[in-house]
């Protein structure tokens, strides 16, 4: 009854690494994120101007 | 008739791409020609600028920059026109002279697609004081620095709308490295293509609503515009044979034609 596998004991440490490593890889590859700023300044109180 | 209702038009597509979430950005000098108005266009002018801030607002613009020209009609005109969070406008240095705090908001945030965006906004210093103790402008350097790294934390992303020149605004980018990009109102150099300074991008557009600035990004965080993000700025102009955007063009008109009676009723 008191059998015990060095197998299966190892197995939570093993995914807590995988983990680990996961998490690393994830906080140091950064993340592209698409943005897009469509702006102007200095329209002077102008209602009808063009280029 | 319309650049206003034909940048509507642009920005409304511009912004219809599901690929790029945008954010519509007003640097500042909105609404005024002149740093001072004279008394008798005082209120055609505050007419026009009631209808630019309405058409701003209808093609998705929710905040703006105080440039030094925005101040000409007062601070209880450009109070009117403060109604956050559908539309701020925005000076950290603008303040009132007795107790040195901010007359107008100082900083808003943003959520574009994945990105938080950290806006505020600085007006020029050296431009026109308050008359009879209504506003002052101080120095950026009295709550530039302090505010950024206040807010670091909180953004992905920093904007600075700035109203002073490029040599200043190259002493900012030194100074406040947190800062990604400053869009720059006044001191009018056309359209400029960004330029990195330190870990800053800086930009400006064309003057008198020629021009729409569009900055495409793929942003990878804090002082990565050279290790692996990635833009793309085009200046697009407003030519005559683009299409109007029908709700502003019938608020230009309208604005237009109030403007036009009241000046030839003044004439009389």
């Amino acid at each position: 009854m008191n059998n015990t596998h060095p197998k299966n004991k190892s197995l939570p440490l093993l995914t807590l690494l995988a983990l680990l490593v996961l998490a690393i890889f994830a906080g140091t590859t950064a993340q592209a994120t698409g943005l897009r700023l469509l702006y102007a300044n200095d329209n002077l109180g102008e209602l009808d101007g063009c280029g | 008739m319309g650049g206003l209702s034909k940048k509507a038009s642009l920005i409304k597509n511009l912004a219809a791409d599901p690929g790029h979430p945008a954010l519509v950005v007003n640097g500042g000098n909105l609404l005024f020609k002149t740093d001072a108005l004279p008394a008798n266009d005082l209120e055609a002018a505050k007419l026009t600028a009631d209808g630019i801030v309405q058409a701003t607002r209808m093609m998705g613009g929710t905040l703006a920059g105080i440039g030094t020209r925005d101040l000409a009609a007062g601070i209880p005109f450009l109070r009117q026109h403060q109604k956050p969070p559908d539309f701020s406008l925005l000076s950290l240095n603008l303040v009132d002279p007795a107790t040195r705090q901010p007359l107008f908001t100082p900083t808003v945030m943003r959520q574009v697609g994945g990105v938080k965006i950290a806006v505020l906004a600085i007006t020029d210093h050296t431009g026109p004081q308050g008359k009879a103790g209504e506003f002052r402008v101080l120095p950026w350097q009295d709550s530039l620095q302090e505010t950024v790294a206040k807010i670091r934390h909180e953004a992905d992303f920093i904007l600075l709308l700035s109203n002073y020149s490029l040599d200043e605004n190259q002493e900012i980018a030194r100074t406040c490295s947190d800062i990604d990009l400053i869009l720059q109102a006044g001191h009018a150099v056309g359209n400029m293509t960004p330029i990195l300074i330190n870990k800053t991008l800086i930009s400006q557009v064309e003057t008198r609503g020629k021009y729409l600035g569009v900055l495409d990004i793929d942003w990878q965080g804090h002082g990565h515009w050279n290790e692996g993000t990635t833009y793309t700025n085009r200046f697009i102009a407003l030519k005559l044979s683009m299409s109007n955007d029908p709700e502003v063009e019938a608020l230009v008109q309208q604005t237009q034609q109030r403007v036009d009676k009241l000046r030839q009723g003044a004439a009389r």
